[in-house]
């Protein structure tokens, strides 16, 4: 097997995220032990097919690599999530006033009322489940954090949909004004961090796997 | 002889990191050298190690140019230099024991 070979099936079996580190230092290390085995006499196919010998079995040396840098993508992935609850899914959407157009009414609807209640229910479970997924990830029980994460993902995603509909009723009970435009962006940032929370989701499957 | 490095590789790799700084294939040579061929790593599997004692703060790494090429060089960290004087001392004492009873 030639180094080009032997480093396209590793890529192919790591995860994307944080593949080129890995790939820049095994296609190095396999430079340097095929110069080895040239010195050493054999032909630069064979000294090739050497290195990526004794580099190991692709399959294994991807499990290993792709377990531990599923640690540390386990804790840039909590914190990000976290920091979207904190600073993104609360201000934007928990809160409408702050993004929605000015409100028509003295006493606000009871049915926008109530559903506001439930968005910050939501909201504090996604951010207390993303603050313990945060949290484990530094521990030595950091592969309990992917689940807790998945699950705070989910109810990320139910907030936001729980203020689509917030918007949504906002908007029909507000007369038409230059906010429009605004109100179309906030529904379509809701649709967003809901796509956005399932593509993560699915993304992240592995680090289920790695648990 | 590679089954039974396990367990032992990070020490073996801090001990390599003790004499000066080094990318991933150097490290295996040292350990290879010093042994005078009897230790021979996995050599694939010595990158997950190395991730995993930098993430403990045990080692740093960061990329340079070395002899005109660029490649990874890790070092060890003041907190690597503890945990090596802590595991060098179990490791004699635990040959210190083995050898009493086996010999």
């Amino acid at each position: 097997m030639t180094i080009d070979a032997y480093l396209a099936e590793l890529e192919r079996s790591l995860p994307r995220i944080s593949r080129r580190r890995v790939l820049a230092e095994a296609q190095e290390h396999l430079r340097d032990s095929a110069a080895t085995h040239r010195a050493a006499g054999l032909a630069s196919p064979d000294a090739e097919a050497a290195a990526a010998a004794d580099f190991g079995p692709v399959e294994i040396v991807a499990a290993r690599l792709a377990a531990e840098r599923a640690v540390r993508d386990t804790r840039i992935s909590t914190s990000v999530a976290l920091g979207a609850v904190a600073f993104f899914v609360f201000p934007l959407y928990v809160v409408p006033e702050n993004s929605l157009p000015p409100a028509p009414w003295v006493e606000k609807p009871r049915d926008i009322f109530v559903l506001q209640l439930v968005s910050v229910v939501i909201w504090l479970v996604a951010g207390a489940l993303a603050a313990a997924s945060a949290a484990v990830a530094w521990t030595r029980w950091s592969h309990l954090a992917a689940p807790i994460l998945l699950t705070a993902s989910v109810a990320i995603a139910g907030a936001c949909a729980v203020v689509a509909a917030i918007g949504a009723r906002w908007v029909a009970l507000t007369p038409a004004t230059p906010n429009w435009p605004l109100a179309a962006g906030l529904a379509l940032g809701c649709l967003v961090a809901c796509v956005a929370a399932a593509g993560w989701a699915l993304a992240h499957r592995r680090l289920l796997l790695h648990a | 002889m590679r089954d039974a490095l396990k367990g032992h590789v990070d020490l073996l790799l801090l001990s390599a990191l003790d004499e000066k700084p080094a990318h991933g294939y150097a490290l295996v040579e040292t350990v290879r050298e010093r042994s005078d061929g009897a230790l021979v790593l996995a050599e694939g599997t010595v990158y997950p190690s190395l991730y995993r004692l930098e993430r403990r703060g045990f080692v740093a790494s960061g990329w340079e140019t070395v002899s005109g090429r660029r490649r990874r060089v890790y070092r060890l960290t003041s907190s690597g230099r503890r945990k090596l004087e802590r595991e060098r001392s179990e490791w004699h004492a635990f040959t210190r024991a083995m050898k009493a009873v086996v010999t």
